[in-house]
């Protein structure tokens, strides 16, 4: 993919857990990942990928372990966590639009009330994000009046808006009809090619293989394989993997 | 003879009927079968019984006690030399009103040339007793002049911000300016407040306190992972929802003083005063559960996407939360506020002289004994006068927020 511009480590998780009441989600999960890097969690449901995504801007607290997130390290301190959230995008399966404003309002939004930008600068900045995405002909609609790929695109320019280092994708075309895919899958082929650093979890692997730098692949709270897309096609190691790649190609 | 068509509200009831009528599928059903034809005919014989009823009454009521006693049917034994204190407050809020109007809820020619019409009937019949008539009737034109105002204003001169702005602090500074101006220099005490003017004044008071009071108390007994919070919340609500408003009208009256410290100023003289914080009190606890309603209401994903943008608590709060949740809400807020302007009518169990009260001890006067139905009628037609205005207003704010939400 595109020439990595440093091998900083922006992303450092070591040996986290988390439980859902006696639920061990994640147990010791330890990855790093580096800056402008695409990085797609594969794996079964129930396998904690969702969680350790939604760890990273702390949606969801661990319970023991190490996050750091561009050199800010996650823990008590709420002023740590809003500046990590004011860094890290976040786009989800069923798109999380605010129904109550525009099209516009939702992408303005946050850098208007976070990063307290003047309206006018806010909304130039929205539509640029609108245009970015493709839809800027829609901005004064609400969320409802839009399909569900636009919607999602909507989602993915708000999240853009907050100009964050890093973006986390929450299988982000699940909830869309197929012919909507695309749409959705372009927009962050794009941003891939952009050197924007990418956490995906999705079940599209053709896309995956296509924009992946490394596939992390969970199983039962754990990640049991790692390695680049053609490792994973052509040489998968593991029991485990061997039999999820082929019940999902 | 079911009506199969929809229900449109922008006409009135006759049109509404003249509309079934001309439907040719109404016109032919009225009189399908023998049945619909009884069915017809026994309707309409209800309906002239009940018109020719009524018309009989309006037509040959003793109304005198209406005209006599309106004074004390709108303001109680309030002052005369100190009514001035009272006419601004209607003054700002016609013009508010105007203004607000012609910027969200435009209504149509019908409803503006409805309320000119009945505006000019009240002034009319007011203009041979007092010069009350000139202050009803300068009130109406400030409020016609905002509409004319803020309608040209943004129709023609895009200055709708400019009155935006006017018709919101207005709104803010309406409450504050009655009360300055109905305590400023030598005012009478709240003793002399009565009639209308009481009702309207605890039911305002009670709302614009009660309802922010009640948004916390909401917020309290959702909160997750402080359960002081949640428990002291959740006792208060429940605690003030048990018992009736009378019991807590009389608590307020005879109790309040004793538990109070002395430096909160409720001596003997102030019922009204120690009224309006029950009435606080006991509005923020049921508003606090309709609240609740909503803010429960809305999706995790709303808290997630605006915890993901880096949003505090309180701007999650405030931009994303209480919009939805006040909106999905607001019939049964305005349901609230319509039940709490009639429970009002129970503070002359501790002695406040309202409306109602001021129209029982009229009929039990001698000179109007056997006025009892029409003074009652009367009462009822203000109450609903306000309910039914409320009503409609909020039927109005929910088209104007619907778009888009659903």
């Amino acid at each position: 993919m595109v020439e990595k511009s440093s091998d900083k480590i922006i992303i450092h998780a070591a040996n986290v857990d988390k439980w859902f009441g006696n639920f061990q989600a994640l147990k010791g999960v330890s990855a790093d990942i580096t800056e402008g890097e695409v990085v797609v969690v594969l794996g079964p449901s129930g396998s904690g990928k969702s969680t350790f995504i939604r760890c990273i801007n702390q949606l969801e607290e661990h319970e023991a372990g190490e996050i750091v997130v561009d050199g800010i390290e996650i823990n008590d301190d709420s002023r740590n966590l809003q500046k990590i959230r004011s860094e890290v995008g976040m786009v989800f399966q069923q798109f999380n639009l605010f129904p109550h404003l525009t099209v516009l309002d939702n992408v303005a939004l946050a850098p208007r009330k976070v990063k307290k930008m003047p309206k006018k600068d806010a909304e130039e900045l929205a539509m640029a994000g609108l245009t970015r995405v493709g839809i800027p002909e829609q901005a004064i609609k609400f969320p409802t009046q839009l399909s569900g790929g636009q919607q999602q695109r909507v989602a993915i320019a708000r999240a853009l808006a907050m100009q964050p280092k890093i973006m986390l994708f929450d299988e982000p075309t699940s909830a869309l009809d197929p012919e909507m895919i695309k749409e959705v899958l372009d927009v962050m082929r794009e941003l891939a090619e952009s050197g924007m650093t990418m956490i995906i979890v999705t079940h599209e692997m053709g896309f995956a293989r296509e924009v992946a730098d490394r596939f992390l692949f969970f199983a039962e709270g754990q990640i049991v394989e790692q390695g680049t897309p053609d490792h994973f096609f052509n040489n998968p190691q593991e029991d485990r993997t061997k039999l999820f790649l082929s019940q999902i190609l | 003879m079911s009506i199969d068509s929809q229900p449109n509200s922008n006409f009135s009831i006759l049109q509404r009927l003249v509309m079934a009528y001309e439907d040719s599928d109404a016109k032919s059903q009225l009189f399908k079968t023998k049945l619909h034809t009884a069915i017809t005919l026994v309707t309409l014989v209800i309906v002239v019984w009940a018109l020719f009823t009524i018309g009989q009454f309006m037509l040959n009521g003793e109304w005198q006690v209406i005209i006599d006693k309106r004074r004390a049917f709108m303001i109680g034994r309030y002052p005369e030399e100190h009514v001035w204190r009272i006419w601004p407050t209607v003054w700002m809020f016609a013009a508010v009103t105007g203004l607000s109007s012609a910027l969200w809820l435009r209504p149509g020619k019908r409803v503006l040339i409805s309320l000119l019409l009945a505006g000019s009937i009240i002034s009319y019949l007011f203009l041979e007793f007092d010069s009350n008539a000139l202050k009803f009737g300068f009130g109406l034109s400030i409020g016609l002049f905002g509409y004319a105002l803020a309608y040209f204003g943004d129709t023609k001169f895009k200055l709708t911000p400019v009155f935006a702005k006017i018709a919101i602090a207005g709104w803010i500074l309406l409450i504050p300016t009655m009360l300055v101006l109905l305590f400023i220099g030598d005012a009478p005490t709240t003793n002399y407040w009565g009639g209308l003017f009481v009702n309207v004044i605890l039911a305002a008071i009670a709302i614009v306190v009660g309802t922010p009071l009640a948004v916390v108390l909401a917020l309290g007994r959702t909160t997750q992972g402080y359960p002081a919070i949640q428990i002291l919340t959740t006792s208060f609500i429940e605690i003030v929802r048990g018992a009736p408003l009378i019991a807590w009208l009389f608590m307020g009256r005879f109790v309040l003083p004793f538990i109070l410290p002395s430096w909160f100023g409720l001596n003997e003289a102030d019922v009204i005063i120690r009224t309006m914080i029950i009435l606080i009190i006991f509005n923020a606890a049921y508003t606090a559960e309709v609240v609740r309603g909503g803010l429960q209401a809305i999706p995790k994903g709303q808290y997630e996407a605006a915890d993901s943008i880096g949003f505090t608590y309180f701007q999650t709060l405030r931009l994303i939360l209480l919009p939805q949740a006040l909106r999905a809400v607001l019939p049964s807020l305005i349901n609230q506020y319509i039940g709490l302007f009639k429970d009002t009518t129970l503070v002359y169990l501790i002695s406040v002289v309202d409306v109602l009260e001021v129209g029982r001890k009229a009929f039990n006067e001698l000179n109007y004994s056997g006025t009892a139905l029409e003074v009652l009628v009367f009462v009822g037609f203000l109450f609903w006068v306000v309910t039914w205005s409320m009503s409609n207003l909020s039927k109005k704010v929910e088209e104007n927020l619907g778009l888009g939400t659903r």
